[in-house]
């Protein structure tokens, strides 16, 4: 076997979180320095060589040549009987969402740094949940994909369940129950491609099947199956998408979790389903022609009715957790508009939200962490003694709203300038309407933005009221700024991501097209 | 039968001869040094013993034999028989390490002789190409399972649990002996597989499957029973809950076990050509084992009695894979067969130690467990997410190759006529998901008096639990040796 790096980073990226859950779970439960820093250590790996692969990525050979969009691929046999191999290997929208999980990994660790309850615990599992989610965005065999997929479920349900607060209990097995419904029935999607797939056209012997996603793409599935299995495997994923009505889960999820978790889980583990959603267009790209229209139909609920709910909402914590709901709708509904401007727009909008709750998330946690509430109407005044974490809210909450400058924008204005222009094969009339009504979503976003940032961080500040205030340390500080500077700078300069997600974008349009 | 043959039959039936040997040896210290014994003798005996006959076992599968029958045909060793006796033994020598801290278990020499009788029966059981082989085999294993049931006689539940598994049992064994005698009398006086499947080839050919289905249905009664199949299944909570919990350890998986590879090996050879009509009642059985199973277990506050609901719905997805004929189905099976015997002794093990510390098999009682011992509630971790079938996990790869199989299939017509059944199982798996989360939440989350005292085990203990983790761990991760395993056994019926 040859050990070239190119070969052997993402498998580095992936597992070096593992190998630290292993390490913390043997470490003796008294030494909690020693568990932190395995945590951070480990992140950290593997954040840069995220950052290393991003930068290394071949750009100007994934431009001229389709077939060379997956880079950094390593391919080892798994389970050959039944066609199940270890391939990793990332394209232009994989990559960006290595690089958030990196970023997020590594400031959840930051964050939950101080935590006082089973540290070793807690840390082993979050170490598990940011491998699985790193093992996702870079799987090319669709039985990989589920294994990570599912590896990165089971641990939200004992850190939510054990580290969470609110009706905790309740929450994680709601959203362990929803997310596991969702990722067996789009197993069962992938099953049926695997067995219907052209063994012929894929270059195999006759009667053998394969789960390798680069040959399943050459499997000319029968239409009558991609008709039957598109929505099963596009909504089995996109549940984790919070695709409506399957959003359930999501807002409770978040509010329950720990802020680390609520961090990686609305920032990063959200973006899974639509990663893994947009697979079934790869797989079923004449089934995905006929019914993404009708997809589109749903996100547009989420979108307006998320905003709309997060509007109303009493708790800080589920105002982020329906804005959740309805960004990641917009995400899907830049798929659906099935043309480049449009699912480049959605990638940049899933990077823009990723860091952006992130953000908001850890403002909520530092502020909850000492008011011990998150009643909107018992905070005020929080920018006399949180001036940085104003100040990261208010440019979180410009984002959301999609000021221009700042990353949201740049995403929001390409989902838009999609729905309008329509699929690639024409316009479908309802499009523009749709545009329309989901542009209430973003008025809506600014009506509750600009409630909470006016209500929690300006007004009176009584500094008797809260008997638990420590101020926040290097860690906390790290954390905001990192996530403001960052959301600025794609702002300002988009191409460092654009020209990345254009080169993934592009072959999945060709794809579609192809079919 | 000449001296030859006769050598040749016992290296066919040498493991169970080293284990019965062993057995003696075990029951005779007992009576020579009763009282004086070493502690834990018998156990390490025991142990010893079960490992010499998975050398044993090991040697035969990897140097194969010339020839797979012996004893003009009464059994058949092949990869199929041996891979089933190398799940007993493994369930043996784990369910004696559970045993070695039990109080009135570890001292007794009788219970450690009945525990390898048992096994030697269930080794006949896997080998049996003979219905007069496999009836004895059969209740070789299950009257020694009936004694040890109730072998705490003290106690009123296990005394209790030894009856009801008896009456149960000798019930069902009647069925099933009339359903062979029937079969026995249709087929003109074949005792023999192979004999007995041309001559129902005939009468099938001949349309004359009137009298075959009553056999089929009488037999599947006795067979349903050994593996818990609803509706055969009502001994099973009393006997988990009522029984030392090693035994119950043991029956769940090593019974279970010895129960379809009986199913598996009579229904393929013996009822092969009645295929298309089994096939549907088979996945009926299967759809309403797992379904009833899962629902019952969700209402349980008694730990060992959730099991034993959670074991029959275990059942009721390993009978998709029999239902799923052919080498996928039946590896699935075997694979199947593989995690669940470490999946479902960790838990019974779990169980042990919580109840031992607690004095309670409630739920609820295992709050706190997490804190007191966290390497053992990481071990519940392990079981209950195996059980669930949640990656990286050995209980994730044997749900995914039995749905595979279900899906996989295809009728004489060309359809994919099970993917039903896999639907059904997945809506059943999500069903189960929810009770195993239940059982971690109240280990992990929910406190107790008493939580930070450290919960203290014995070694063999925790060597045991560390094994049979890192097996689940292992088995999840590298499936592949276990699988072409699998394949292999599966392929004595399709090759």
């Amino acid at each position: 076997m040859n050990f070239d790096f190119r070969q052997i980073v993402l498998t580095l990226i992936t597992f070096a979180p593992i190998v630290a859950a292993v390490i913390i779970f043997l470490t003796p439960k008294e030494r909690t320095l020693a568990v932190r820093v395995t945590a951070l250590t480990a992140t950290s790996i593997s954040l840069v060589l995220a950052i290393a692969v991003f930068v290394l990525y071949d750009r100007s050979a994934a431009a001229v040549d389709p077939l060379a969009q997956y880079q950094f691929q390593a391919l080892a046999p798994w389970v050959p009987s039944l066609g199940i191999s270890y391939h990793v290997g990332v394209d232009g929208i994989g990559l960006v969402m290595v690089l958030l999980t990196g970023v997020v990994g590594v400031m959840g660790v930051i964050i939950s740094w101080n935590i006082k309850d089973r540290p070793r615990e807690f840390f082993a599992f979050f170490m598990l949940l940011v491998a699985g989610v790193f093992g996702v965005f870079t799987s090319l065999d669709l039985f990989l994909l589920v294994f990570f997929y599912e590896l990165s479920i089971f641990p939200m349900y004992i850190l939510i369940a054990t580290w969470g607060s609110t009706r905790k209990e309740y929450a994680a097995m709601k959203l362990t129950l929803y997310l596991l419904i969702g990722s067996i029935v789009a197993l069962i999607g992938i099953l049926a491609v695997y067995f219907s797939a052209d063994s012929i056209a894929m270059g195999l012997q006759p009667g053998q099947h394969t789960f390798d996603l680069l040959l399943l793409q050459k499997g000319n599935i029968p239409i009558d199956v991609q008709r039957i299995w598109f929505l099963p495997i596009f909504i089995g994923f996109g549940v984790l998408a919070g695709i409506w009505p399957f959003h359930n889960w999501s807002p409770d999820g978040h509010v329950a979790a720990p802020t680390a978790v609520s961090m990686i889980h609305a920032g990063v583990l959200m973006k899974l389903g639509a990663f893994a959603a947009i697979i079934a267009m790869r797989l079923l790209p004449q089934a995905a022609k006929e019914q993404m229209p009708l997809v589109i139909l749903l996100v547009t609920v989420n979108v307006v009715y998320g905003a709309a709910i997060a509007m109303v909402q009493k708790d800080f914590k589920y105002v982020i957790g329906f804005s959740s709901v309805s960004h990641m709708g917009l995400v899907t509904m830049g798929f659906a508009t099935m043309n480049q401007v449009g699912m480049n727009g959605a990638v940049l909008q899933m990077w823009s939200h990723g860091i952006m709750t992130a953000c908001f998330f850890s403002v909520v946690g530092l502020i909850y962490d000492r008011a011990h509430t998150r009643q909107i109407n018992e905070l005020s005044g929080w920018s006399k003694y949180f001036p940085l974490a104003t100040v990261a809210f208010i440019i979180g909450g410009l984002v959301s709203m999609g000021m221009p400058g700042l990353s949201g924008f740049v995403a929001e204005l390409q989902i838009f300038m999609g729905l309008w222009t329509g699929p690639f094969f024409g316009q479908i009339w309802y499009y523009p309407l749709i545009a329309i009504l989901a542009i209430w979503g973003v008025i809506l976003t600014a009506t509750y933005v600009l409630r909470i940032t006016q209500q929690v961080f300006f007004g009176e500040w009584d500094p008797h009221k809260w008997h638990d205030l420590r101020p926040s340390n290097f860690g906390d500080k790290l954390v905001l700024i990192t996530f403001s500077a960052l959301m600025i700078i794609v702002g300002i300069m988009p191409s460092i991501l654009m020209n990345t997600i254009q080169l993934g974008t592009a072959p999945l349009l060709k794809l579609l097209q192809g079919g | 039968m000449t001296g030859e043959q006769l050598l040749y039959g016992l290296w066919a039936i040498f493991p169970e001869v080293v284990l019965l040997l062993v057995g003696l040896l075990v029951i005779s210290i007992d009576l020579i040094r009763r009282r004086r014994a070493n502690a834990r003798l018998f156990g390490y005996l025991t142990i010893g013993g079960a490992t010499l006959a998975l050398v044993v076992v090991g040697y035969q599968m990897i140097n194969g034999l010339p020839e797979p029958y012996a004893f003009s045909g009464m059994v058949r060793l092949d990869m199929f028989s041996q891979m089933f006796n190398v799940l007993f033994l493994i369930a043996l020598i784990l369910a004696v390490f559970i045993s070695l801290d039990v109080k009135g278990l570890k001292t007794n020499g009788e219970f450690y002789g009945l525990m390898i009788f048992s096994t030697v029966g269930m080794g006949f059981m896997a080998l049996a190409n003979n219905i007069v082989m496999l009836y004895v085999g059969l209740e070789t294993t299950s009257i020694v399972l009936y004694m040890l049931a109730g072998f705490i006689r003290e106690s009123r539940v296990s005394t209790e649990a030894g009856i009801k598994y008896f009456l149960f049992g000798a019930f069902t064994s009647t069925v099933l002996l009339y359903g062979l005698s029937l079969l026995f009398g249709f087929t003109g006086g074949k005792t023999n597989y192979g004999e007995i499947m041309l001559a129902v080839q005939h009468l099938a050919a001949g349309q004359e499957t009137l009298p075959l289905m009553v056999v089929l249905v009488l037999i599947t009664v006795g067979f349903g029973f050994k593996v818990a199949a609803v509706p055969f299944h009502m001994w099973t909570p009393d006997v988990y809950e009522g029984a030392p919990t090693p035994i119950t350890a043991f029956i769940s998986v090593a019974s279970k076990a010895a129960g379809f590879a009986v199913f598996i090996r009579f229904f393929l050879i013996v009822l092969g050509p009645l295929q298309e009509q089994w096939i549907g009642l088979v996945a009926i059985l299967a759809a309403v084992t797992m379904t009833l199973g899962n629902l019952v277990a969700l209402q349980q506050r008694n730990f060992k009695r959730m099991l034993a609901y959670s074991s029959i719905a275990q059942a009721g997805y390993i009978l998709i894979g029999v239902a799923a004929v052919g080498e996928l189905g039946t590896a699935a099976v075997l694979f199947y067969l593989s995690a669940y015997v470490l999946t479902n002794i960790t838990a019974f093990a779990v169980a042990e130690i919580a109840t031992n510390a607690t004095g309670s098999e409630l739920i609820k009682d295992m709050a706190g467990l997490s804190r007191r011992a966290p390497g053992i509630a990481f071990a519940l971790l392990a079981a209950m997410l195996s059980l669930a079938g949640v990656p990286p996990l050995a209980g994730f790869f044997a749900k995914f190759y039995i749905f595979q199989a279900a899906i996989g299939y295809t009728n004489p017509l060309g359809q994919h006529a099970l993917i039903w059944l896999a639907i059904v199982g997945v809506l059943n798996s999500i069903v189960a998901l929810y009770y195993y989360l239940v059982v971690l939440k109240v280990a992990y989350v929910d406190r107790a008096e008493g939580e930070d005292v450290p919960l203290h085990t014995s070694g063999g203990f925790k060597f045991a639990l560390f094994v049979t983790v890192a097996g689940m761990l292992i088995m999840g991760v590298f499936a592949t040796p276990v699988y072409n395993l699998s394949t292999l056994a599966a392929q004595v019926f399709t090759h």
